[in-house]
């Protein structure tokens, strides 16, 4: 397949009226002559053990080549990658910015308090 | 407080880290049932203590109670801790079964659906959703304020266990294993609630990575 056939090929299932269908399609091709493409549904199942880096080389090149033809997929996925560091990053900007004064001293009193009592 | 320990401005650089000599000896010390010491290692792990605890119980009283127990149980068991052991990492693993505690508590009745936060699929089985993302990475996401709003919302109305797995896996940086053990489930029950969780806060943020803003 040349770089023209993948163009159109890439334009047939992207964001227009008839996609649906031509996925739909084309998909149906796909198993019969592809036996290794993924479909949506199927695509989900692996998301974590991709983003996890646990697919081998070969699941790896399938999850990725249906990310290239479906765009709903690769936002899907990038949109779950954003998530996940989105909590990341606020996590770890909360921990720099913990200061003792944070903790109330009444806290800090009932456990010294705690330790005291027999 | 007693001279011979030093005062720690604050828990390990990770709260997961190995020991150093400093918390050895305030180890040692703790062990002697020396005052100073415990209210050095009050004072020093708290601050990170306590935000473990907000974050998996959602509540200050109770992030305050699992502390208050954290350190109890540390006075109480300081004789068996081994000290080539890393204190914060004992710590940091008390206050989270605590926490956990709360929250299976907590969660008796609730219900743990988030089934309408999962990927949804056309007739034809193909992924329904937006085709564009946003191409702010998420540090520039999180310069704006009604992002970091947006993302506290959305791990706080996780139900009780999905919230623990996410923060546990996440933030916290525990395997699939440890998380199975400390919430009680096996470790395919914590992958699967761990993309599902995952998978219901892309969905809530995802009006965050509209390509236009809005």
């Amino acid at each position: 397949m040349n770089k023209l056939h993948l163009k159109w090929f890439v334009w047939l299932l992207g964001d227009h009226e008839h996609a649906g269908a031509l996925k739909c399609l084309m998909g149906a091709l796909f198993l019969k002559y592809c036996p290794g493409h993924l479909t949506c549904r199927a695509f989900e199942r692996f998301v974590l053990d991709y983003h996890e880096g646990k697919l081998s080389e070969r699941q790896r090149s399938v999850f990725a080549f249906h990310m290239r033809i479906c765009p709903r997929c690769r936002v899907h996925f990038e949109s779950y990658v954003r998530a996940i560091e989105l909590g990341q990053k606020l996590f770890a900007r909360d921990d720099e910015a913990l200061v003792p004064e944070d903790v109330p001293e009444e806290l800090i009193k009932a456990i010294l308090a705690t330790r005291a009592s027999p | 407080m007693n001279e011979s320990v030093k005062p720690i401005g604050g828990p390990e650089p990770s709260a997961r880290g190995t020991a150093d000599e400093d918390t050895m000896s305030l180890v040692a010390a703790l062990k002697r049932q020396d005052a100073g010491a415990f209210e050095s290692l009050v004072r020093g792990f708290s601050p990170k203590l306590l935000a473990v605890a907000r974050r998996l119980t959602g509540n200050h009283e109770d992030a305050q109670d699992c502390v208050q127990e954290a350190f109890l149980a540390v006075h109480r068991k300081i004789d068996d801790f081994e000290e080539r052991a890393a204190l914060g990492t004992w710590l940091h693993r008390i206050v989270v079964n605590a926490a956990i505690s709360k929250i299976r508590a907590g969660q008796r009745g609730a219900a743990e659906s988030i089934e309408d936060l999962q990927p949804r699929y056309d007739r034809y089985g193909h992924t329904v959703g937006p085709s564009t993302i946003t191409d702010l990475s998420a540090d520039q996401l999180l310069e704006r304020a009604e992002t970091s709003r947006a993302v506290r919302k959305a791990i706080d109305g996780l139900p009780p266990t999905y919230r623990a797995i996410v923060l546990l896996r996440d933030i916290e940086g525990y395997d699939t294993r440890e998380v199975a053990e400390l919430l009680g489930l096996n470790p395919g029950a914590v992958k699967t609630r761990l993309h599902r969780a995952r998978t219901a806060l892309k969905t809530l943020l995802e009006p965050l990575f509209r390509r236009d803003g809005a």
